[in-house]
């Protein structure tokens, strides 16, 4: 994606966002009187938004630098999108398996998708998790359950 | 019992120790840290406790530097300020210079902020009193327009990172009217967005990703890390630079105490905004000013956030809140009668804050530099593994609370795309630390004034912040046009 696509892409996103907030906060209440309740302060961020949007679009259509991609830089989606989602599913395995072993299994792939070689992928996460178990619970007293 | 009995001594050591393992561990806290203390306090002599205290808090902000220098996660929100400089400074002349000029600004800001604690602490919390919530606003306002003028990149992007922080800031009870917003039906997200859970995602979690992004990163290798003439690096070369620009130094420090003093804002406004005014002033400025105007503020508004709680009994941010406590707990009443009643304590707090922020703060400063810098010598793709683990495991531990760690890798995510798209970061933990503020001030102001709009510019003092601000404003604006000018 070049870096003008890029700008029009996060001007028509930002744009959706100061309108949607706007949609959102019409169920909220307003105070005795008339006056303007919980709902002022998002409105007054979304239509800030919608125009900083509008600003964005514009400038985004000069001509810009090439972006990362254009430049020749090789860049993958794949690797960041998996490390979310090894990470996302600790608070899934933590209550089953324990706060320890999920987040060694979390170092562990976690440094597989870094490129780290698997047996010092392994060595790595039980060292980490064992150094910040020890840290945590003994050291500062703060439990890890 | 006396401060500078063994047990005194003893707790100082320690409590320097125990703050420097929470600032430099990501999503522990200088106010988690104190939190901890407390039980402990209240079987302690207030001549020992209130002293370890005050050693934790300053160390603690300094060692969140830490964090910053290695790995791009700054330890406090105040470190957030200044993180990308650091780590820079860090990455090509190694952590131990980074953090020698961060240990000894901290240093220098903290013997100012207590100087003036010394000094005016009654004279400084009377002008103190005399804030309302319309200049409160003001200061929120003065320190977000300062924010967008501050990056170096597009004033529009920083705009844009701002209002998405203020944004992420409404998540959670409405501060003023309790009404809940944008918890999609979630208890947990209730109570909002914790910003220190938000940081490590924002700046650790986004470091990762983006480098596992970059399929022939330039950062594969460690950098080469001088361990020879450490004391050098740490202390000599940043005291030179001190004396250059001690200017620079006695400014924001000054800036760091005048925030400080004010009751609910702390170090970590006060860090933003001499960052803020610094990058602003000075177009030229190297990465080192800027670590040096943060840091420097940041310890000086940790020492004269007492002022108010010593002098009036008002908190100057949540670990004077939590010392306020502690003075209760133990039956003494603060305000103009405690410098009556007890002089003796007050004497030994002022000793301590010199005591830690001159002795402590470097050698903590050194020891833990030095871990850095043999942290930096690992390969940088086992590095970032470490810190997966260790940014799943700050922001869990924080609350116990798994969902935390869904948060952090959303805002993790979020920050990736924000980086790819050429928007600043720092922004967005601006806009969530002052949002709360700027909405509550806002709210309170309009609704006691029954929605007359005009008392917002009645104030004296309220009439000079706005001034400030449109000056804030008109001072962007022509740096910006003068540099595009001087490029083309």
């Amino acid at each position: 994606m070049t870096d003008t696509n890029k700008d029009l892409t996060a001007a028509a996103l930002l744009a959706g966002l100061g309108v949607g907030l706007w949609w959102i906060t019409e169920s909220f209440p307003d105070l005795p009187e008339g006056y303007p309740g919980p709902a002022l302060f998002p409105r007054m961020i979304g239509v800030t938004l919608l125009a900083a949007a509008v600003a964005l679009g514009v400038t985004g259509l000069r001509p810009k630098r090439r972006s990362a991609a254009a430049r020749g830089e090789e860049t993958a989606w794949g690797p960041p999108a998996l490390i979310v989602a090894v990470v996302s599913s600790f608070p899934v395995l933590a209550p089953h398996i324990g706060v320890a072993p999920a987040v060694c299994l979390t170092c562990i792939f976690g440094a597989l998708l870094l490129r780290v070689p698997w047996r010092a992928a392994l060595l790595l996460a039980i060292g980490v998790t064992g150094v910040l178990y020890g840290l945590f619970t003994v050291l500062l007293g703060i439990p890890l359950a | 019992m006396s401060l500078f009995s063994w047990a005194g001594v003893l707790a100082l050591i320690l409590g320097g120790l125990y703050g420097s393992l929470f600032g430099a561990i990501p999503g522990l806290t200088a106010t988690l840290a104190v939190a901890l203390f407390v039980p402990v306090a209240f079987f302690l002599d207030p001549v020992i406790a209130l002293p370890a205290i005050i050693a934790i808090s300053s160390v603690a902000i300094y060692a969140g530097d830490v964090g910053s220098a290695v790995a791009r996660i700054p330890g406090t929100p105040a470190s957030a300020a200044y993180v990308v400089e650091l780590h820079a400074i860090a990455r090509e002349r190694g952590p131990i210079y980074g953090l020698g000029i961060s240990a000894l600004g901290s240093a220098a800001g903290g013997a100012v902020g207590t100087g003036v604690l010394v000094l005016g602490a009654t004279f400084i919390a009377a002008i103190a009193a005399q804030f309302s919530s319309f200049e409160y606003f003001w200061v929120a306002i003065l320190g977000l327009t300062a924010g967008v003028f501050a990056s170096s990149g597009s004033a529009l992007k920083s705009l844009i990172s701002l209002l998405l922080g203020l944004l992420l800031a409404t998540v959670g009870i409405d501060p003023t009217l309790g009404y809940p917003r944008f918890h999609f039906g979630s208890p947990m997200l209730l109570g909002g967005l914790d910003y220190v859970v938000a940081m490590i995602g924002l700046f650790g979690f986004s470091e990762v990703l983006e480098h596992s992004f970059q399929k022939s990163s330039h950062r594969g290798a460690a950098p080469t890390v001088q361990l020879r003439r450490t004391l050098r690096q740490f202390f000599a070369a940043p005291l030179k630079l001190i004396r250059r620009s001690w200017m620079l130094v006695a400014r924001s420090s000054f800036l760091g105490v005048f925030i400080g003093f004010l009751p609910g804002a702390g170090a970590d406004v006060g860090a933003w905004v001499a960052t803020s005014a610094q990058k602003m002033m000075r177009r030229d400025n190297t990465p080192e000013d800027t670590v040096l105007a943060g840091s420097s503020s940041n310890n000086a508004a940790v020492a004269s956030a007492w002022i108010p709680a010593l002098s009036l009994g008002l908190p100057g941010d949540t670990v004077t809140a939590m010392v306020l406590a502690v003075f209760l707990m133990k039956g003494i009443t603060p305000g103009p009668l405690l410098f009556e009643n007890d002089l003796a304590l007050v004497w030994s707090l002022y000793l301590t804050f010199l005591v830690a922020n001159i002795v402590l703060l470097p050698v903590f400063g050194y020891l833990a530099a030095r871990l850095a810098a043999l942290t930096l010598r690992v390969r940088f793709n086992v590095l970032l593994s470490a810190i997966t683990a260790i940014c799943v495991v700050g922001a869990y531990a924080l609350r116990n609370n798994p969902a935390d760690v869904w948060i952090m890798a959303l805002m993790g995510a979020f920050a990736f795309v924000l980086r790819r798209g050429g928007f600043p970061l720092a922004q967005v933990v601006l806009g969530m630390v002052l949002g709360p503020i700027l909405e509550q001030h806002f709210m309170v102001s309009a609704i006691k004034s029954r929605w007359n709009l005009a008392s917002f510019f009645e104030r004296p003092v309220a009439l000079l912040l706005m001034a400030s601000t449109l000056i804030t404003i008109g001072i962007g604006i022509w740096l910006r046009i003068r540099s595009r000018n001087k490029a083309a």
